[in-house]
């Protein structure tokens, strides 16, 4: 690694640092119903919002919450199917698109609605700038809210007590939006647009080329859907090559403000969390370990991307090739060095899914740890909203190890955790990783699913385990030298990701409520700290072995036998 | 539960609006004003015609023009893609060896190594830049093919040479388009 690349590393870590507590402490004004700089602009809006819907900011239990996110996300899904299934009679389509095969409008939907973003289609070809827009960004911008919306009603319930009162869905749905994602995602997208990014609403341009060759150049409202597509951790690309396509992401400064985009809020939440229970420190404790892990994984993803590709050595004893450069194949030039893999691993631990390389074509080493990333259960961060819910059910297991180990009742943040909280925090966040692993065992037994896959056994394996894996963990992205655009893979990956979507989704909020009916029990000598160094390495410690124990086996068939293979010279 | 789904039906609606609708619309307005060349694609243009857009690579094949990286959707704008080949597929390692043999026989004057960028594709197809080590390579053939000294033609790399972000992020790389239309208004002494 050289030292230009170290920088680049440290440069980007120490921007995340920055910006996570601001954001934290604004999230915190805005989630708790405080004024804000914001509020002379947004709150007509909102007030105007919750009198047309007949919202009033009363308390919901967890039931009614859940049933107002699943309805609201239904809603969303039925839309969409329907935007896409109708798009040719639908305005903003130069290029007379068709409807997509239905199979595969479904699995858009779906994606789009759990906050996946799982690319089964070729934008360009697929979708109309209607559909875009209309339909695809709109959950860009819900479906990242209702993560927002469920955290906040967990953390809700940890803090309150004696309460069913977990806060209003609709209102955290609309604050997110109107506070959170709307006024960064318009001054993300300008700046995007000074960069390169193209927001248009012309046909795609014909050019005749220097040469004298034709050339038909996609284009769209690409910038407003390429900020929130990062600031939502979606990851939905606008065209097929996502934010490795130029007109996604043309520069180098472009490319630093989409990973910070990406990991903005995600990391906020943490500290937002802090100021929710009343002690920083907690937070901190949680953010500290999140962060060091995710350096960790920065810097292997960096190491294989910056040494060369040992296949090449033998080339280069034939012909004149510069064997010793970085693997270059499915990286864009603006993006050699520290740029893509640090991208790779922003959007693996994140569940965004957008791409700035071809994750195909890395490494196989780095295409473990974007693998062993997801299968950690979207946590390091993880996705909007997502993410923190998880980081605190991890939490959760930590304390009750601890407990176990030390002999004492767990509790965390004074309350007690008794066996029906910890049943259902294990089954909450163990259920993405069994639909990882199960949709990959059956993809290996249903005939003709292997010929979706390309290249050799191991490889071809990692493609299925990636799909399977991307798919659960929400997270979007692929090895896209896989076709996942059958009958048999848009099903199955489409209930996937509904079900890794909303089944953690309604057993977090059944915990809620069990919390937030419970009382606070006073510190005492006998209660374990959760906000100290100690703590924050014992839940990295519990993060890193349920990972390594869930996935290790299948990894080791994967990307670690690949590795093996392509470093010692068996073909 | 009838009050949850009027509710949903409201805010979706109210929502999409909001979002999906005055959000791009405004961006759009805002971006035509303040950078209108950019909101349009950055295209160039010769009189009417469009000539291409200096983000996205067009084909260049006459040996007078400098070559962008290989692409896997043959430079097509409207369908964009890397070829996803895995690292330690040997077809990978196979397609390099067929590239430089081509590269080989379109710089017969160059006996230096060809950068590793020329001979993989990028991941969107459309990579409208090179290194600066890849334009030097491909110097010798350019100067020659126009009648004009490498060091005429070096002089233009080095003048549209675009360095790294703060002076470490990325490498140092030049815009094909650009150069190739740059060099184009350059005439032999």
């Amino acid at each position: 690694m050289d030292i230009k690349v170290i920088a680049e590393v440290l440069f980007f870590l120490v921007l995340v640092l920055l910006v996570a507590k601001p954001m934290g402490n604004f999230m915190y004004l805005v989630f708790d119903g405080k004024r804000n700089f914001l509020s002379p602009v947004m709150e007509p809006v909102e007030k105007f919002i919750y009198k047309v819907s007949g919202v009033k900011d009363s308390g919901q239990g967890w039931a009614e919450y859940a049933l107002s996110v699943i309805a609201f996300n239904i809603l969303g899904l039925i839309v969409l199917f329907a935007i896409m299934m109708f798009q040719q009679f639908l305005p903003l389509n130069p290029q007379g698109l068709k409807a997509p095969e239905w199979r595969l409008a479904l699995n858009t939907a779906i994606s789009f609605v759990t906050n996946t973003n799982w690319q089964a289609y070729t934008p360009e070809s697929t979708v109309s700038y209607f559909t875009q827009m209309v339909g695809l960004a709109v959950q860009n911008f819900v479906s990242a809210a209702s993560g927002i919306a469920v955290s906040l009603a967990l953390i809700r319930g940890l803090v309150r007590k004696q309460t069913r009162d977990l806060g209003n869905f609709w209102v955290d749905l609309t604050r997110s939006c109107l506070y959170v994602l709307l006024p960064i995602a318009i001054i993300s997208a300008l700046f995007l647009v000074w960069q390169g990014v193209p927001q248009n609403f012309s046909g795609y341009t014909h050019a005749v080329t220097v040469e004298g060759a034709k050339q038909v150049i996609g284009q769209g409202t690409v910038a407003s859907q390429e900020a929130i597509k990062e600031l939502g951790t979606n990851g939905g690309g606008f065209f097929n090559a996502n934010s490795a396509h130029p007109y996604e992401n043309p520069t180098p400064l472009s490319n630093i403000l989409e990973m910070l985009l990406i990991i903005l809020i995600p990391a906020g939440l943490i500290f937002t969390f802090g100021k929710f229970v009343h002690d920083i420190k907690q937070g901190r404790a949680l953010f500290y370990a999140v962060f060091i892990t995710f350096a960790i994984f920065i810097a292997g993803a960096v190491y294989y991307e910056t040494a060369p590709n040992p296949a090449f050595a033998k080339g280069a004893a034939v012909t004149n090739i510069s064997a010793k450069d970085i693997p270059s194949e499915g990286k864009e030039t603006r993006f050699f060095g520290g740029a893509s893999p640090i991208f790779s691993v922003v959007t693996t631990v994140t569940s965004c899914g957008a791409v700035n390389n071809m994750h195909d074509s890395n490494m196989p080493m780095t295409g473990f740890i974007e693998l062993f990333d997801m299968q950690l259960g979207e946590l390091i961060f993880g996705g909007v909203g997502s993410g923190m819910y998880t980081l605190l059910l991890f939490a959760l297991i930590t304390v009750f190890l601890a407990g176990l180990m030390i002999g004492r009742t767990p509790e965390y943040l004074g309350k007690k955790i008794g066996p029906t909280e910890i049943k259902l925090t294990a089954a909450a966040s163990l259920f993405s990783g069994i639909m990882m692993l199960v949709v990959s065992a059956i993809a290996v037994y249903v005939p003709g699913a292997a010929a979706s896959t390309m290249g050799s056994v191991p490889h071809g394996f990692s493609q299925m385990l990636y799909a399977a894996t991307s798919t659960a963990g929400n997270n979007g992205s692929a090895f896209a030298g896989f076709n996942a655009n059958t009958g048999f893979w848009n099903l199955i990956l489409g209930l996937n990701m509904f079900v890794a979507r909303f089944v953690p989704m309604i057993l977090v909020l059944m915990l809620a409520g069990r919390f937030a009916a419970k009382n606070v029990t006073p510190v005492s000598v006998g209660t374990l700290p959760t906000n100290d160094a100690l703590f924050a390495f014992m839940l990295v410690m519990v993060i890193l072995l349920v990972g390594g124990l869930t996935f290790l086996p299948a990894l080791s068939m994967g990307p670690i036998a690949d590795h093996m293979a392509l470093f010692s010279g068996i073909r | 539960m009838k009050q949850i789904i009027k509710t949903s039906l409201i805010m979706f609606v109210i929502l999409t609006v909001i979002t999906g609708i005055l959000y791009p619309v405004a961006v759009w307005a805002a971006a035509k004003v303040l950078f209108p060349f950019q909101a349009e694609g950055s295209l160039v243009k010769k009189g009417a015609e469009v000539t291409g857009s200096v983000l996205i690579a067009q084909d260049f094949q006459k040996p007078e023009y400098f070559h962008p990286r290989p692409s896997a959707v043959s430079y097509d704008a409207a369908n964009s893609g890397g070829s996803n080949i895995a690292a330690s597929n040997p077809d990978l390692a196979k397609a390099v060896l067929d590239r430089a043999d081509k590269e080989k026989k379109m710089n017969p004057l160059n006996t230096g190594l060809i950068p590793m960028d020329m001979l993989t594709t990028s991941s969107s197809g459309l990579d409208p830049e090179i290194t600066i080590k890849a334009a030097q390579w491909q110097t010798k053939r350019v100067a020659a093919a126009r009648g004009l000294d490498e060091k005429t033609v070096l002089e233009a790399v080095y003048k549209l040479k675009e360095g790294a972000l703060l002076g470490f992020i990325g490498p140092d790389r030049v815009n094909v388009l650009k150069l190739n239309l740059y060099l184009d208004t350059v005439k032999a002494k």
